[in-house]
């Protein structure tokens, strides 16, 4: 089958690995053929006993296995972090931050954070509460305009966010939870429709925050200067250093079109205020 | 079935234009099959070169771009280690010659457009390795962890130590005292290539055209490693073709019968008639249908040719897959004498047994999944 998320398309091959409820529920509206294919992933099983004994899978891209195998449950988890991989480690023409992207009146806000911050339960809260889904995962910048690419992927959530947003959101639509993975409990929400994804178009950054969740924390939020932005934003970046002037250049061109926050917050509404002040 | 052979590969790398008339799934492919082989890249600059890159689709374009801003870093990168290589070194009067893609990006050649490197290969004296060892160190390179086994397989048996690595940068150095392993009994005489070096304009000291042929066709042919085998016959097609005269055939010609090598030199120049449709020179047209004829030779030949075949879905064959085999088992045969073979087969097979009935992984260098 073909994984079409927008900007990069997939070829999916697979041995009986149990993830067709995850893929028909994430991607199953996606037209189902594309005319080329940019990367030919594949998830397998390893030898003959490893089949019976404590079964395990191996993502696999062109022939090559960049992880080591994990338990067969974490099948779709594993598809989904190799697809990133895949993306990071072959897109050198435009810049990528590990970021969440969120857009609101055709303006986007760019939240790159390190895990633990809180990003991927942030993206999925605002992407249920009337914000478009860009990305949850990386910003991909294209440099010779400063916009940011729509990329048609769920949001990746861990461990209490899960609960969280179900509880929050009694009609979000989730794959099975992968128990114990090295990142704790792992489960994707879909939200959004390729419909609507394919409306999206390339958008202005108008603003990039940093977010830092910390429960019972007093909400604060507050600007930085572009310098420091500048320096931050590099930090979180993919490529930036591999893309030399071009990436440079790009974040030059970023940091004279958006301001730059640090925000903490323990709860939603305060953060919400400021967000839609950023994009009004 | 595949669809693509060989020849389909070598002649569309060499001749870029050819490529305009894919349709867009035999693009797909092509970037699959480079992509696997390391040579996108150079496939780029093939195409710069000949000024078809903007007849190509949007989507293979920007692959190709991709592919040629990493290696573009990269070339930047290894220029950076190279002086600072030269810095460490310097510093205690160690003199190092700078081998294989660090030497052919030095030299600017053809070889080197679109080179990928996985590390710097460079040449010390063996009474100067420990010392250029230490300068390493202290200079915060680390040697990177090995187990017991392949430690003393290092130092007892090999032509080099342990991989050097850089802890920030994450760069790679391999640091030699001999082109080929001591305990095979077919190192050549290092002095010899000592001999045949050359400063160029940086002050980098490299070997001279004929010896870096002749090296980086032991590099293949005394090997059991396939993975990159395409590429060097790549290399070494280029090479001569940058370096072609009848001086050069005839430094090479004495170089490789005084280091033992005239066979592979024929060997090598067979299949780069076989695989990139290369002329044999004149010079040697003799010498190679002799080696060429016997029998056992013909045999040899036909299984370098299919092993050294991209090891690629869509290119292989059950023969390269056979051929690959046979000649993994050659290469080691060449690097060891029986006893220690035997040896060092039964600690692999070991290791094979572990990773792939049990599912334990035992190579270091596999990342986890992020």
């Amino acid at each position: 089958m073909h994984i079409n998320t927008g900007l990069y398309c997939f070829s999916l091959q697979r041995t009986h690995q149990n993830i067709d409820r995850a893929l028909q529920l994430i991607y199953g509206d996606v037209p189902t053929v594309s005319d080329f294919i940019d990367f030919p992933v594949a998830l397998t099983t390893g030898s003959m006993l490893r089949r019976v004994i404590k079964p395990h899978v191996m993502f696999e891209v062109n022939q090559y296995k960049p992880f080591m195998p994990l338990p067969a449950e974490h099948a779709f988890a594993l598809l989904e972090w190799g697809m990133n991989w895949c993306i990071a480690a072959h897109e050198f023409t435009r810049l990528i931050l590990h970021s969440a992207v969120l857009v609101k009146n055709n303006k986007a806000i760019v939240f790159p954070a390190m895990p633990g911050s809180g990003k991927s339960t942030l993206t999925a809260f605002f992407s249920l509460s009337g914000w478009q889904l860009y990305s949850d995962e990386m910003a991909i910048i294209e440099p010779s305009s400063a916009l940011v690419h729509p990329l048609y992927r769920p949001v990746c959530l861990k461990n209490n966010s899960i609960d969280l947003i179900k509880k929050h959101f009694p009609q979000a639509q989730f794959t099975p939870t992968c128990r114990d993975t090295q990142k704790g409990d792992v489960a994707h929400l879909k939200a959004l429709t390729w419909h609507e994804h394919s409306n999206f178009t390339p958008c202005e950054i108008a603003a990039v925050v940093f977010p830092q969740y910390k429960n019972g924390c007093e909400f604060s939020f507050y600007q930085l200067d572009k310098v420091e932005g500048f320096s931050r934003v590099i930090k979180n970046a993919f490529n930036y250093d591999v893309m030399g002037k071009l990436g440079f250049e790009t974040m030059g061109r970023l940091a004279n079109r958006a301001e730059f926050f640090e925000c903490q917050y323990a709860d939603y509404v305060e953060l919400s205020d400021c967000l839609d002040e950023l994009v009004r | 079935m595949n669809r693509w052979t060989v020849d389909d590969l070598s002649q569309s790398i060499l001749f870029p234009q050819r490529a305009a008339h894919f349709s867009l799934e035999q693009w797909q492919e092509w970037l699959f099959m480079l992509r696997h082989a390391n040579l996108l890249a150079s496939f780029y600059w093939q195409a710069e070169k000949h000024q078809c890159i903007e007849s190509y689709p949007e989507q293979v374009q920007r692959h190709l771009f991709s592919a040629r801003n990493y290696q573009q870093r990269q070339q930047q990168q290894v220029l950076y280690e190279v002086s600072e290589i030269k810095r460490i070194l310097v510093a205690s009067g160690i003199e190092c010659v700078f081998l294989k893609g660090a030497n052919y990006i030095l030299r600017q050649c053809s070889t080197a457009k679109g080179r990928i490197l996985s590390d710097i290969d460079i040449l010390v004296k063996q009474g100067e390795l420990l010392e250029a060892e230490k300068m390493f160190k202290l200079n915060n390179w680390q040697l990177k962890k090995v187990s017991d086994y392949d430690e003393q397989y290092y130092r007892k048996w090999a032509h080099e130590i342990p991989p050097l690595r850089h802890p920030l940068r994450g760069t790679v150095v391999d640091m030699h005292h001999n082109l080929y392993l001591p305990i095979s009994g077919r190192a050549p005489k290092i002095e010899l290539f000592w001999q045949h070096t050359e400063q160029l304009d940086d002050g980098s000291i490299v070997l001279n055209a004929p010896a870096s042929l002749l090296h980086s066709i032991i590099h293949l042919f005394m090997n059991e490693d396939f993975t990159n085998a395409y590429r060097d016959m790549l290399d070494i097609h280029l090479l001569i073709a940058d370096y072609q005269s009848t001086d050069f055939w005839q430094n090479l010609t004495e170089l490789a019968k005084q280091t033992g090598f005239q066979d592979e030199l024929s060997m090598a120049l067979v299949l780069r008639a076989r695989l990139f449709r290369g002329d044999v020179p004149r010079e040697l047209t003799n010498e190679v249908q002799t080696f060429a004829a016997k029998p056992s030779n013909r045999l040899l030949l036909n299984v370098y040719q299919h092993a050294i075949t991209p090891n690629h879905t869509l290119l292989t064959t059950w023969r390269s897959a056979t051929a690959r085999s046979v000649a993994y088992v050659r290469g080691h045969w060449l690097k060891m004498p029986i006893h220690v073979l035997c040896k060092h087969f039964s600690v692999k097979l070991w290791l094979a047994f572990l990773q792939h009935i049990l599912g334990k992984q035992t190579d270091t260098q596999t990342s986890t999944a992020k």
